[in-house]
């Protein structure tokens, strides 16, 4: 019919735009890209200059970054930082975009450790920087009063010094000191499982085991009826993207580093984390080892004393104890003041351990290779991170402290009941993979690893795609 | 006739119970939001639920605003930035809003006007225009990142502004389609024997005659830049550009009790725009919402 | 309530093509757009109004197509390389054995589908509630018709408040001494919640449509109808209904084309949810691009995505064409 014909006569029209477009295209000259502005030496007392600092918006880091900010600007006048605070959802976006779109929108960025891989290409050098400026340089810096580790992960990329450690973190177990502390409970906990319910503390040599954490959470879930309603042994956080990789790779880390674990699959290599073999394989690949499903089947297991862990992320794994109704809780030690603030129903009652095998989180800050103000960018970043800030930062904001000064001090820790936990969780702690593709890594497992607890996948199924897909990325992106 | 009357009495009396309940369904969730933007952060999350609050505060309001006092009525977050002020996004979205639907307006109308007086196309344009529309964003978003990109416009309101008169412009044109068509052609024609040319009637016989439509066209435009998220968010990386949308996207993730409130306090921000006009533009909706190709 | 002559050439009754002559008088009235084109022999004045708006509409479009279809047979990974690299038809070939991508097409459909299906019958129900005429119903009417227009962030926003697990949602469950449920935790769950929040915020578009439908109504017809004896539910499947079914066809078809452009609410409320279950094409196609930094293979999943447009497209012009004659003739 007429009508008809003309119709398929626009869609051929459109497609022939279409394909018009493509043959241009091909002939087209090259595209424009971008390239980076050398690190080059701004003129000498030039006008005032504004840092713009993008900071993660989570308890007490923009804090932190605003009081130093107002430091700054004091100290360093008429230069001025500004800080906005980013959320975490966005800013490993936000931070892509800008820096491979050359927009500049920020000097100074807080960067995730396990995002250094993603971004390194586009963050400026420091040890050039600080040979460029040697008079910018603090004597007092003192670098070694970094934990060796916090050093290697969060500073360094390929040698290269591309960050300050600015921020810790460490998954830690919190608890309800007044349940474990129970005398009754601890009655009936030995009459069940044969020995005490108790928590390391603050000089205790001994480590709590998994198996232990197990029977915890087991007892508080249904061993003893502790409340009324609904209760629970922990919040475990299990959602899809971050809280799942790194959860997961608590579990995993505890057998990847024990005796069975290195001499299967040999040292953890510092910037492919507890995920990979020495000889950089997919560790918890079925094929290689069954290490990876035992720390699965645990996983599961000790997931069905928290509320259902798929759906709960760092902030909502918190909420249920915060509200009361579950006795433990794996997050991050940087909880401890919603915890226990004024506002918290559970506000005296929680204490901190190590978690049978901690897990390292944790920020630095970092230069935009493309700033046009280094030198100031780098006074900036070395008053956020030098020793006396560290140490005020975190008696003002409870900004978990990057330095073994700070972490060590016998008056803070009477102070403040969680400082302690977080020196001797640096000793031995499961890292993440550092490399460029571990955004994809964390979808991957999002998708293959979380149907684990809606049923869709059985484990052993489940990691044994999960290796192969992460494979799959891995040659994608030709990265050996 | 008493049963007839009481089936009678009885179905008014099920359409209104129906009836609430849809208007309660519809407008909970308004309620709810303009409740949890005035609660204390303990009460936001309490169990049991608070429906009604024995204590209310603006102080969300004052944050979002960039207040740095104590709020809460304790010292404990004094001093605390829990985000950035929404001031900058707010006039981002209002320049970008007004650049992309002024533009967007006067160019579609010339558009309009030819379509519409002088069968421009003859149908077929009206119809690929038609057809714009049914594009996805992100097919938009990715190459105006691209082309942006290499023009290092990213992050500016240029790129946003640019990118929403792409949405803007057919949207005008297709909706003033409808609007000069009824403007009857003896007036413009009496112009054009008083010797102005078809541009000087145009302005002088066609626009005002369409005005309402101008306005209307001028307003939901406006609410459709304002509401975008898809692109602004691709093509922006910082305050310096990102619109409102943007804005309410970084409390996907955050600490509740304490950033809820304030995130309600953003979102009821974002629906002054709406609430404002819905008056005046509720009967020109659905034909902005089907770009002119429905009329009511 | 009528729609424009959308396209194709005037023609009279009869079918045959009319040419347009510069006088009035000679054109046929059945439809708004051929009969006001009045001036078609001033081609000049035509395309001075004309050539702005199409050259920047035309530059806008047509300057970003070459760069996708560019970048769609290259591969650009932004976090290691700073220029794209050509590599043929790669992307493309990817494409079809990405089984995240399928997965997320087969979401997008399934989610809209539901979401018009579900927006079809309380949009349907609010308006035959509205439509007979009850005391101080009219002053409702813009209330309704609020979430339209609200963005959808906050939309999405606000009922990730009022799904939460501490949320109102729950609360009324508990008050009813039922246990909370974890309103995004599992996929299906998720799902219903995604098409929830936007059965509010878009039934009311199709109550609009349809009321003006139902108003359209010729007041006599329904009348006649009454003296011979229909009412309720026989007056509603003869008479309303057959009325009605363009106008609700015209909606449902608008309504599902932007329903696949689902984006803002998953982003606030699931960021593609449980696993992948909520994850739609536009979600996937924006991660792939901007977080992932993908932008290569970003930009053919584009080009997919515009081919498979204009399917649909084709089919919904189809779909409003063949209503245009059934709802007039």
């Amino acid at each position: 019919m007429k009508k008809s014909k003309i119709t398929r006569r626009d869609f051929l029209k459109g497609a022939g735009i279409l394909t018009g477009g493509a043959v241009l295209a091909s002939c087209a000259p090259k595209l424009a890209t971008t390239e980076p502005a050398a690190v080059t030496a701004p003129p000498a007392a030039a006008e005032p200059v504004t840092i713009r600092v993008g900071i993660m918006s989570a308890h007490g880091m923009s804090d932190s970054a605003e009081e130093i900010a107002r430091i700054y600007n004091e100290k360093f006048a008429p230069n001025k930082a500004e800080v906005t605070a980013i959320g975490f959802e966005t800013l490993l976006d936000k931070m892509l975009q800008d820096f491979t779109t050359g927009a500049n929108s920020f000097d100074v960025y807080s960067v995730g450790y396990h995002w250094i891989g993603t971004v390194a290409n586009y963050l400026a050098d420091l040890d050039e920087i600080r040979k460029q400026y040697p008079d910018i340089v603090d004597p007092n810096y003192d670098q070694a009063d970094f934990p060796k580790i916090l050093w290697d992960t969060y500073a360094t990329w390929q040698g290269k010094n591309i960050g300050l450690p600015f921020v810790d973190g460490t998954l830690t177990l919190f608890y309800r000191s007044d349940l474990f502390e129970n005398a009754d409970y601890q009655a009936q906990f030995k009459a069940k499982y044969g020995y005490d319910l108790k928590m390391p503390q603050d000089g205790d040599t001994w480590k709590l085991t998994s198996s232990q954490l197990k029977d915890y959470a087991e007892f508080f879930m249904s061993g003893v009826k502790w409340r009324d309603g609904e209760q629970y042994g922990i919040c475990l956080p299990a959602k899809v993207g971050d809280p799942l990789l790194s959860t997961f790779c608590t579990m995993f880390g505890d057998l990847r580093r024990s005796p069975d674990g290195i001499k299967a699959f040999g040292e953890v290599d510092a910037d492919w984390g507890d995920y990979f073999t020495q000889d950089h394989k997919v560790a918890f690949d079925p094929a290689i080892s069954d290490l990876g499903l035992k720390a699965l089947n645990y996983y599961l297991e000790l997931g069905k004393f928290s509320p259902n862990p798929a759906d709960l992320d760092w902030i909502t794994s918190s909420e249920p104890f915060r509200a009361g109704i579950s006795a433990m809780f794996a997050g991050w030690g940087g909880y401890w003041p919603s915890l226990t603030g004024p506002d918290s129903p559970i506000k005296d009652k929680v204490k901190v351990t190590m978690l049978p095998m901690p897990h390292l989180g944790g920020w630095n800050v970092a230069i935009n290779k493309d700033t046009k103000h280094p030198r100031e960018a780098y006074q900036y970043i070395q008053l956020l991170t030098n020793k006396e800030n560290c140490k005020m930062l975190y008696e003002k904001f409870t900004e978990t402290p990057t330095r073994l000064s700070t972490m060590t001090d016998e008056n803070l820790k009477a102070k403040y009941l969680d400082l302690w936990v977080m020196a001797p969780s640096l000793e031995l702690c499961s890292t993440r993979p550092k490399l460029s593709v571990l955004p994809q890594f964390e979808q991957s497992m999002g998708n293959i690893l979380g149907k684990v607890w809606t049923g869709e996948l059985q484990p052993e199924e489940a990691l044994r795609q999960q290796a192969e897909d992460w494979t799959n990325i891995l040659k994608d992106a030709g990265i050996a | 006739m008493s049963i007839d009357l009481l089936k009678n009495r009885l179905s008014k009396l099920l359409r209104y119970l129906l009836l609430i309940a849809a208007l309660a369904y519809f407008l909970f969730p308004i309620y709810w939001l303009v409740l949890t933007s005035i609660k204390f952060p303990g009460d936001v999350t309490a169990n049991p639920v608070i429906w009604i609050p024995k204590r209310v505060t603006i102080d969300n309001f004052r944050l979002l605003f960039g207040y740095k006092g104590p709020v809460w009525g304790t010292e404990e977050y004094t001093g605390r930035s829990f985000y950035q002020s929404v001031t900058p996004y707010l006039l981002n979205s209002v320049t970008v809003g007004v650049v992309s639907s002024v533009a967007g307006l006067l160019l579609g109308a010339a558009l309009a006007y030819g379509i519409a007086k002088f069968g421009v196309g003859r149908g077929r344009l009206y119809s690929w225009i038609l057809s714009l529309r049914m594009v996805h964003p992100v097919v938009i978003a990715i190459p105006m990142f691209l082309v942006f990109r290499a023009f290092r416009l990213i992050d500016t309101w240029v790129a946003v502004s640019t990118a929403h008169l792409l949405i803007s412009l057919p949207f005008a044109a297709l909706l003033l389609v409808g609007f000069f068509s009824d403007v009857p052609n003896e007036l413009i024609d009496a112009a054009r024997l008083e010797g102005s040319t078809h541009i000087g009637a145009f302005f002088r016989v066609a626009l005002p005659m369409v005005a309402p439509g101008l306005v209307a066209v001028l307003i939901i435009s406006f609410l459709n830049s304002w509401n975008e998220l898809l692109i602004a968010n691709a093509l922006t990386n910082s305050a310096r550009s990102q619109t409102f949308p943007v804005f309410t996207t970084g409390f996907a993730q955050v600490e509740r009790g304490t950033a809820w409130g304030i995130a309600a306090a953003g979102g009821v921000i974002g629906m002054l725009p709406m609430l404002i006009s819905v008056f005046y533009i509720q009967r020109y909706l659905v034909r902005g919402l089907t770009m002119g190709a429905v009329i009511e | 309530m009528f729609i424009p002559g959308l396209f194709g050439q005037p023609h009279n009754l009869k079918g045959a093509p009319m040419r347009l002559t510069n006088s009035k008088h000679q054109l046929p009235e059945h439809s708004f757009l051929e009969r006001a084109w009045t001036y078609v022999a001033d081609r000049k004045a035509a395309w001075l109004f004309v050539s702005p708006p199409l050259a920047i509409l035309l530059v806008l479009i047509i300057y970003p197509t070459i760069y996708l279809w560019r970048l769609a047979l290259s591969r650009l990974d932004m976090a290691t390389m700073r220029e794209p690299v050509f590599i043929g038809l790669g992307n493309f070939i990817r494409l079809f054995t990405d089984k995240n991508f399928i997965t997320s097409l087969e979401n997008t459909f399934l989610l809209s589908i539901g979401v018009v299906v579900l927006e079809f019958l309380v949009g349907l129900g609010l308006a035959l509630l509205f439509f007979e005429p009850l005391r101080g119903v009219g002053f409702l009417k813009p209330l309704f018709i609020i979430p339209l227009m609200i963005p959808p962030v906050v939309v999405g926003l606000n009922f990730r408040l009022i799904l939460d697990r501490f949320g109102p949602l729950n609360g009324i469950l508990n008050a009813l001494s039922l246990p909370s449920i974890d309103w995004v935790g599992t996929p299906t769950l998720a799902r219903m919640s995604v098409m929830l929040t936007d059965l509010w915020q878009w039934s009311p578009f199709i109550f609009l449509i349809v009321l003006a439908a139902l108003n359209a109504i010729p007041g006599q017809i329904i009348d006649a109808a009454r003296v011979d004896g229909a009412s309720g539910w026989k007056l509603f499947r003869f008479i309303i209904w057959p009325m009605i079914v363009p106008s609700i066809v015209v909606a449902l078809t608008f309504r599902f084309v932007d329903a696949l452009k689902l984006f803002d609410i998953i982003y606030m409320l699931t960021f593609g949810g449980p696993g992948d279950s909520t994850m739609v094409v536009s979600l996937y196609v924006y991660r792939t691009a901007f977080r992932f930094g993908r932008l290569g293979y970003a930009s053919a999943m584009g080009i997919f995505l515009l081919i498979l447009s204009s399917v649909i497209v084709w089919g919904v012009l189809r779909i409003l064409r063949l209503e245009r004659r059934l709802g007039w003739e």
